[in-house]
């Protein structure tokens, strides 16, 4: 037993660590049993350079020690080893499980990625349709996803006009809220032409007086004035009438009549209208070329 | 030189990786002796068990493997090394360590005497088991397994100089193994 230190004594512990004295040993040793001798300038890089060679060659090529090596590192016979059936199976299942042909690597996880991504857009997709068809997108995604989804054949409810009013479900073509209203009827008879019929109707007829206010006002009003009529109220009741006989409603005024109205038609007129009529008119409309 | 070392195992490797069987079978018959050899002087109970669950491993993450045959050989004797301590520590025991001292009784193996006389395998193999195990397992890697010392660190997480030390340690204790088996009466 070599002298030392007693601070190294006490930390010297029994296992295989290494402590200073060991390094110390070893490359006093190495470089001792090297044929060129020590290296001063780098003992380290001396000790250093044990190659599989050295290592057999230990301490030299005819050693007991070096045979031993050489034995325990002799090649193995060339064919089946132990265990290789084995082994060949668990080779075979691995890869019959994931296939042979499978991808792997770099391109399996690309696959897989491709596939996240493919199942991410496809949910974007299905989301986004569900909010169009319910009509929970906004006014211009929604107009998107009308025109895209009707290029598909799917239809959809478009934007609503008025702000904060949902689309209703099921509605393909939703009408505006103010919609041109079908010209048919007596509704189909404008303004113009109505007060050209009233006036000819009092420069033409032949009745004077009471009578040809009657007939005036009532033309004018479709039937529904009374003018004229004192007295008669039993006569001929007209669905307004009260049953009183003295029960007249007054003709509405011209500014309330325009403004019941909201037809746009009326905007560019501004003589007053007599209101809508759902009764036919009792008086034959002329027509325009009469 | 194993023969298979004749042509280019790294593109064994990759092949085996790929899937290919023939050359599975050529990397498993060039790494095979070394891999059983190393394990019988660990634990040479359990070294066909331990060797079977080392390939099923390896089997099971070669598709994920990247590298050479130097990687690959690296790796396999790294799955060993791991199969090898979870043993003994499954076992509650670690093996038998000289200690540091040298051993005093004969092997039960016929150690041949004479310098010319040929050592088997299983006889050198029985002569590296007397070492201790952190020296032991430092020879079988470097000189069975074939691994330089970066692997060889790699594998048993520890620094270069660390096996280097370790290298020369178990190489003085051998020659003393040897030498006071050549002094024991016949």
């Amino acid at each position: 037993m070599p002298w030392r230190p007693s601070w190294l004594r006490a930390r010297r512990c029994r296992c295989n660590a290494i402590d200073a004295l060991d390094v110390v040993a070893l490359v006093s040793a190495d470089q001792r049993d090297r044929p060129g001798g020590p290296s001063p300038d780098d003992p380290i890089g001396a000790w250093g350079r044990d190659e599989l060679t050295e290592l057999l060659a230990y301490p030299d090529p005819t050693s007991r020690v070096s045979q031993i090596l050489a034995a325990a590192a002799a090649p193995a016979d060339a064919g089946p080893q132990p265990g290789e059936g084995a082994a060949i199976a668990a080779f075979r299942a691995a890869f019959s499980t994931s296939g042979a042909d499978a991808p792997h690597g770099l391109a399996a996880r690309l696959s897989r990625r491709s596939a996240a991504a493919v199942l991410a857009g496809g949910l974007v997709l299905c989301g986004s349709a569900t909010a169009a068809a319910a009509g929970a997108l906004p006014d211009a995604a929604q107009q998107i996803a009308q025109k895209a989804l009707a290029s598909v054949g799917v239809h959809v409810p478009g934007p609503t006009s008025k702000p904060g009013q949902p689309a209703r479900p099921g509605q393909n073509n939703p009408v505006p809220a103010i919609a041109p209203q079908p010209t048919t009827g007596p509704q189909d008879t404008s303004p113009t032409s109505h007060g050209s019929e009233v006036s000819d109707l009092a420069h033409s007829t032949t009745s004077t007086g009471v009578d040809k206010g009657a007939v005036v006002s009532g033309t004018a009003s479709d039937g529904k004035s009374q003018a004229g009529q004192h007295g008669k109220a039993d006569a001929t009741p007209t669905p307004r009438s009260s049953g009183h006989p003295n029960s007249h409603k007054p003709t509405p005024k011209p500014h309330s009549t325009h403004t019941a109205n909201p037809r746009p038609t009326h905007t560019a007129n501004p003589r007053p209208t007599p209101p809508a009529n759902p009764k036919p008119p009792q008086t034959p409309k002329p027509k325009a070329g009469a | 030189m194993p023969a298979a070392e004749q042509f280019d195992l790294d593109a064994v490797v990759l092949a085996a990786c790929a899937g290919d069987e023939t050359a599975f079978v050529v990397l498993f018959r060039e790494v095979q002796p070394g891999l059983l050899r190393y394990l019988r002087t660990l634990n040479s109970a359990d070294a066909e068990d331990l060797a079977a669950e080392t390939w099923i491993h390896v089997v099971r993450g070669l598709t994920r493997f990247s590298g050479d045959a130097r990687g690959f050989r690296s790796w396999v004797f790294t799955i060993a090394y791991t199969r090898v301590v979870d043993g003994w520590r499954a076992s509650g025991r670690r093996p038998e360590t000289a200690s540091g001292a040298m051993p005093d009784r004969a092997s039960e193996l016929d150690v041949p005497r004479a310098a010319e006389e040929t050592i088997s395998t299983e006889s050198a193999l029985a002569l590296l088991r007397e070492l201790p195990e952190a020296q032991a397992q430092v020879l079988l890697l470097r000189v069975v397994a074939g691994l330089d010392v970066a692997m060889t660190a790699a594998v048993l997480g520890r620094t270069h100089n660390h096996v280097r030390v370790l290298a020369h340690r178990g190489l003085r204790a051998l020659a003393a193994v040897v030498a006071a088996r050549e002094t024991l009466p016949l």
